[in-house]
């Protein structure tokens, strides 16, 4: 048991605002801050989404502002 | 004084009659102009569903205002939208100074017209495939996040002595 190969679970993973440049963090834009969030309405974390610490500081506030304007959730839709 | 862009995004009653709205905005214009200040665009963004009900109403209709003006005229205008009842909700936001406003409009219609691009595409595909399958078809959900799967870790060559 003691020769089983390692996994290799700690992937590297790339932010998709710094690989895509045409993909901005815009409060206003609902439909891409919804793909980083859960069908409960939550942040994905880093280490799911694979963002930067500055692109996923700039989404968090992004989706605070969204959210006070309902264009984001801040609990599920109960629907 | 100094002048900065800002951006207001504002939420009206969707019952509300349509003068009373105009009288919002033509109020705002007047104000930023008061002040010396410009009107870049007044973005309406029409009767939207909202993610929550605000004062149990389920739509909302949004306008986005985009100005330039000094910090004096933003406080007159949050004063008014505040005073004003019809006015579910609002955020004023400071723009990227590096960033020309008008492009920043321009940018972010562009990104709406993407994402109505991909909308439709997405409608054709899936009224393909009911063509396809009839009866058999659902249509397809939000597409699931992205997982990569794993490398398949490399197999270490170990030689196995031979048992005697």
């Amino acid at each position: 048991m003691a020769n089983l190969p390692k996994k290799n679970f700690n992937r590297k993973k790339a932010c998709k605002f710094c690989t895509d440049k045409e993909m901005s963090i815009d409060y206003k834009d609902y439909k891409t801050l919804n793909l980083f969030l859960t069908e409960r309405s939550k942040i994905v974390p880093r280490r799911i989404s694979g963002n930067c610490a500055y692109h996923q500081r700039a989404l968090t506030t992004a989706v605070k502002r969204a959210r006070t304007l309902a264009l984001v959730g801040f609990v599920a839709a109960g629907d | 004084m100094e002048t900065r862009n800002y951006e207001t995004v504002f939420i009206t009653n969707p019952h509300a009659p349509e003068a009373k709205v105009g009288e919002i905005n033509s109020r705002n214009q007047q104000i930023i102009e008061n002040f010396s200040g410009k009107v870049f665009q007044l973005d309406d963004w029409g009767k939207k569903k909202m993610a929550y009900a605000i004062n149990k109403e389920p739509k909302g209709h949004y306008f986005c205002l985009t100005y330039k003006a000094n910090t004096s005229a933003v406080a007159e205008i949050e004063r008014n939208l505040r005073i004003n009842e019809d006015i579910f909700r609002f955020l004023t936001v400071k723009l990227d100074e590096k960033v020309d406003p008008l492009q920043a409009i321009e940018a972010y219609k562009r990104k709406l017209e993407a994402h109505a691009k991909r909308e439709k595409e997405r409608a054709e595909r899936d009224a393909e495939r009911q063509a396809d399958r009839g009866q058999n078809f659902r249509p397809r959900g939000p597409r699931p996040q992205e997982i990569e799967p794993a490398e398949a870790p490399e197999l270490p060559d170990v030689e196995v002595p031979e048992e005697e």
